[in-house]
């Protein structure tokens, strides 16, 4: 059964439109992440889920049933929001309970509960005293806590780890993923954070502009991505795309730029192969360059890098390949270890040829 | 610090005294008139403060038998007669000003939800409603009068409550607005989510929130009916007297002029006004909002 | 050499609490250093302290040799950059940019070529005339640097300023500041709780920790040769295991015994035998299908997808330890036998909490 199915969904703000046809399904006990920069729509998609606003057209259907036209509190979803919003005049147990005492669940019943989940986030400390006195680590906790006291079809999380240090985000990750395969709860995880993204989820949706650019499991969308905002928002570093000639020369599909000029026979595998236009860009993953000291077969290619960031476990370099500029990462002892003329090498790969005009993928 | 620095400090010392001497003389004045004798009411050069100290005026205010007793003492100067005594303009006053600013902080609350939550009336509603208080009332006191009379609602109580809560609602509306404009629409949403209603979840999340902005709003109405004379004046004609009504009142032909009596009764009308200050002060919390909202 | 920026003993108290308690620092002409640590470690009291919004309780703070305390904040020549973008929303770029030279009284005509070359060594050209509150916040941060430092200051502050820009941004920001930063020679004092931010820009980061900076040395050093548990555990990203371990000594050797791993043999060291930790980095981990020497077969929990890499959760003992293997590395295995490269991992003293140098098998630690 699907926890949750949108079909066609549009919204508008005056002028703006914030969700532009979003259609997806979220299967249930599934970890969903939709991702995409600020103002991409990340919130309102989840606000219209949840009720808090009404959408223009489409339909919202959980666990089957259409909810398009219910109140909020019909819905059975939980949603943390990007700011919190714990209510501040109640205690942390108090927050906690909220939903319980509304459903108007018998006193001992939301105590053992509030126990249950305070115990499980670490925040039993918490529960006597006021939002205003804990941390920013500690809010979040709590907030987390009053979205999964009470079982629902749909846990929507928006952003809940931004505001934290990047130690104890990545710390709260994982007890996210521990948290949602042990329950089995269906959970729709919103973040700009491709890293987090990549990390948690069973799949993922790529909102951009209010639109889904493409939606897919991680390797799916990390190896095939459907277009340059795709490709170039999730991985990091971003996918170098460099434009190129594709030129025949006796009979062989060639790549030629002002940086490169590379013989690609596995093009013709490509369906659309003969109706290719002549101006394309390459795509070419940073850790799928090859960088050496010295020209050679692998590494036939001049360039210079201008730039190494020394990321202890692996380094990128900054480098120049004719008027491109690209990145490559090579691990932190590579040999090439300081800025200057070094050589590269790469093999572009056919899914990864990128149509200049619509910007997308050939395939 | 510098020479410079000090002559500074002194010249903006010296502007806070000067301006809160003007501030406050008034209420000095006052005060010091009310427990002056009848000779010295109305002295030139004035006296600042009277070496006969007297309770004379209050009791003319409060103690009908003392206002006959003033009048028959007045004969031969003037031929003075005191109206009733002051307890009914009191009481008329504090009916009329408490539901005047009980209507008008309920439905001011009520109207600025609306406009902050679901934007009615578009972006410039507020201020166009705030437009209409700005023309001089004076202007519309004619056809109030025409429209009270027709609808009989003249010299009643409901009337000035009514005429006073329709004046007074557009301040209600623009103070009310921006406190709840501070409370995030996500804590209603997070309660509305988590099984309220919409208007279940604005009383009891944002509701107490805004409780200390509600307050200062009601004691600012509230100072505004306790005090307002005009329609008073022109929509009674005796059988509501409120306390500006019962003070014009002592300057009049059948009266003469009782700077006195007057004076003890303003003091005395300050009361409740402080009263209901100090009452509501420790309601003025600011900052309950901080660290469960981030921003 | 002079130093650029010298931080000579600083404390600094709000009420009982001590925010800043002796901290040292130097910064060379030109340098990029990161002062990094968790929130409410002291930095960005110590930034206020040098801007000259705070007056230390002891100590000083000397620019090109001479102390600055006596100095006022607009006179320091100290450009500022930090968080809640410190850009004019009602002027537009243009004017952004100049008001700082306008504020020298630098001339007009001075001033307009100077804000056109600045703008586009930046590649802000395009953004001049658009109004301040019309960008966007990676558009807001790139012009408030380019305000700071076209005054030309003599040094840098940054306050955490990419911490409200989406990730891609931050990227793209951390590559420009860094390019400027070389361009023009620029000493910057960069605070930071990212320590990918720290390694990817600086020439060497001081780590701080409540009030004290334990540890100073360029990204590599404080990487590979962390000075405690605390710097270890905060350097490095899928953060580092620390494992508890019991070390036994034969004579002036040692050898470590872990949950999972037995006879780690770990060369020379000054310990004590009894309970400690050892430090691996999830890329010390060996994961192979196959067992193999020194190998033990450890459950999957969890595994994180990168693309470019995955990280293996899995159980050690009475935890999970992070392991990365590459993507080529088959998924949805239950279980995968573990090795450890020795010669990278840290042992660290269960009570100092220091890590401890060994010199194994001849190579010096």
């Amino acid at each position: 059964m699907t926890a949750l199915a949108l079909h066609g969904l549009c919204k508008s703000f005056e002028q703006v439109l914030a969700l532009d046809d979003v259609t997806c399904e979220v299967a249930d006990s599934e970890f969903f992440c939709v991702v995409g920069p600020t103002n991409a729509g990340k919130s309102t998609l989840l606000k219209t889920i949840a009720g808090l606003h009404k959408p223009d057209a489409g339909r919202i259907d959980i666990c089957g049933r259409d909810v398009t036209a219910e109140q909020p509190k019909d819905r059975r979803v939980s949603l943390l929001f990007q700011n919190i919003a714990l209510f501040p005049t109640l205690t942390g147990y108090e927050n906690i309970a909220f939903p319980l005492r509304t459903a108007k669940v018998p006193e001992t019943e939301v105590a053992t509960r509030v126990q249950e989940v305070a115990a499980l986030l670490k925040v039993e400390h918490l529960l006597a005293r006021l939002p205003k006195t804990f941390s920013g680590g500690e809010q979040q906790r709590v907030a987390i806590g009053r979205a999964i006291v009470q079982a629902s079809d749909l846990l929507m999380l928006d952003e809940p780890l931004t505001n934290l240090d990047a130690r104890i985000r990545i710390a709260l990750r994982i007890e996210f993923k521990k948290l949602q395969k042990e329950s089995g709860q269906s959970v729709i995880y919103v973040t700009h954070d491709q890293v987090e993204a990549m990390s948690l989820s069973d799949r993922i949706a790529v909102l951009h502009q209010g639109r889904f650019q493409q939606i897919g499991t991680p390797d799916g969308i990390y190896h095939r991505p459907a277009n340059r905002f795709v490709a170039r928002f999730i991985g990091t570093p971003p996918m170098n795309l460099m434009e190129a000639e594709l030129i025949s020369q006796a009979d062989d599909p060639v790549l030629v730029a002002s940086g490169f000029r590379l013989a690609v026979p596995a093009l013709r595998g490509l369906a659309c192969y003969d109706s290719l236009p002549r101006r394309l860009a390459v795509g070419v993953r940073p850790e799928e360059v090859r960088v050496g000291p010295s020209e050679s077969e692998k590494t036939p290619l001049a360039g210079e890098v201008f730039w190494i960031e020394r990321l202890g476990s692996k380094s990128v370099l900054d480098a120049r390949l004719g008027d491109a500029t690209i990145k490559a990462v090579v691990g932190p002892d590579h040999v090439v270890s300081r800025e200057g003329p070094a050589w590269f090498g790469f093999d572009p790969k056919p899914h990864y040829l990128l149509d200049l005009q619509s910007e997308e993928f050939f395939r | 610090m510098t020479g410079q620095g000090t002559w500074v400090t002194v010249v903006k010392r010296a502007a806070v005294v000067l301006s809160m001497l003007i501030a406050f003389f008034p209420i000095f004045w006052l005060v010091s008139t009310s427990f002056k004798p009848f000779e010295e009411w109305a002295n030139w050069p004035p006296i600042w403060i009277t070496d006969n100290p007297t309770l004379q005026n209050y009791r003319i205010v409060f103690f009908p038998e003392a206002a006959r007793e003033f009048a028959a003492a007045q004969e031969g100067s003037l031929d003075y007669k005191v109206s009733g005594s002051a307890w009914k303009a009191f009481k008329d006053s504090t009916i009329i000003s408490t539901l005047a600013t009980l209507c008008s902080v309920a439905f001011g609350t009520l109207a600025a939800y609306s406009i902050v939550r679901f934007r009615t009336g578009g972006d410039n509603y507020p201020f166009q409603f705030l437009t209409v208080r700005m023309f001089p009332p004076i202007a519309v006191v004619v056809p109030m009068v025409a429209m009270f009379s027709i609808l009989r609602l003249s010299d009643t109580y409901w009337g000035l409550i009514l005429a006073y809560t329709a004046f007074t609602l557009p301040f209600s509306i623009w103070m009310i607005r921006s406190f709840i404009e501070d409370v995030p629409a996500e804590l209603e949403g997070a309660a509305m989510v988590h099984g309220m209603g919409q208007f279940r979840a604005f009383a009891t999340v944002t509701l107490p929130l805004i409780k200390g902005g509600v307050l200062s709003t009601a004691l600012f109405i509230f100072i505004l009916n306790w005090s307002e004379f005009l329609f008073a004046l022109v929509l009674t004609s005796g059988d509501v007297v409120t306390i500006t009504i019962q003070v014009a009142n002592y300057v009049s032909a059948s009266s003469g002029k009782l700077y006195g009596v007057q004076a003890a009764m303003g003091t005395v009308s300050t009361v409740p006004v402080i009263v209901f200050g100090y009452l509501i002060q420790r309601h003025l919390v600011r900052g309950l909002t901080f660290g469960a909202i981030k921003r | 050499m002079i130093a650029k920026l010298e931080l000579r003993d600083l404390h600094k108290r709000f009420d009982d609490v001590e925010a800043v308690k002796g901290l040292s620092l130097t910064l060379a002409e030109g340098e990029f250093l990161s002062l990094l640590g968790p929130s409410g470690c002291g930095k960005s009291t110590t930034l206020a302290m040098i801007v000259g919004f705070l007056q230390p309780d002891e100590g000083d703070i000397l620019i090109d040799g001479r102390s600055i305390l006596q100095v006022a904040p607009q006179r320091r020549r100290i450009g500022l950059v930090f968080q809640d973008y410190a850009i004019f929303t009602r002027l537009s770029v243009r004017a952004n940019l100049a008001f700082g030279l306008e504020a020298q009284g630098v001339a007009r005509g001075e001033r307009k070529r100077r804000v056109a070359d600045f703008a586009e060594q930046l590649h802000l050209t395009h953004l001049l005339s658009r109004a301040g509150a019309s960008l966007n916040m990676g558009e807001m941060q790139a012009v408030a640097l380019a305000r700071v430092l076209i005054t030309e200051p003599k040094l840098l502050l940054l306050d955490e300023p990419m911490s409200n820009l989406d990730a891609a941004d931050r990227a793209d920001l951390r590559g420009e500041l860094k390019q400027l930063q070389k361009q023009l020679d620029q000493t910057v004092l960069y605070v930071t709780h990212d320590q990918v931010e720290a390694m990817s820009m600086s020439d060497r980061i001081a780590v701080m920790r409540e009030g004290l900076i334990i540890q100073v040395g360029s990204p590599e050093e404080i990487y590979r040769r962390p000075a405690n548990r605390f710097v270890a555990e905060f350097i490095g990203d899928p953060p580092i295991n620390i494992l508890p371990c019991e070390v036994l000594k034969s004579g002036a050797e040692i050898s470590a015994r872990t949950a999972c791993h037995g006879d780690l043999r770990l060369g020379k060291a000054e310990i004590d035998a009894g309970e400690h930790w050892l430090a691996v980095r999830p890329h010390v981990f060996r994961a192979g299908y196959e067992p193999g020497e020194g190998t033990t077969p450890v459950e999957v929990r969890f595994v994180e997808n990168f693309g470019a890499e995955h990280v293996l959760h899995v159980e050690y003992g009475d935890r999970l330890v992070r392991v990365v293997v590459p993507p080529s590395f088959a998924g949805n295995l239950d279980t995968v036998h573990l090795g450890l490269d020795l010669s990278a991992v840290h042992l660290i003293d269960r009570s100092s909490e220091n890590t401890v140098p060994r010199a194994a098998l001849g190579v010096p630690a």
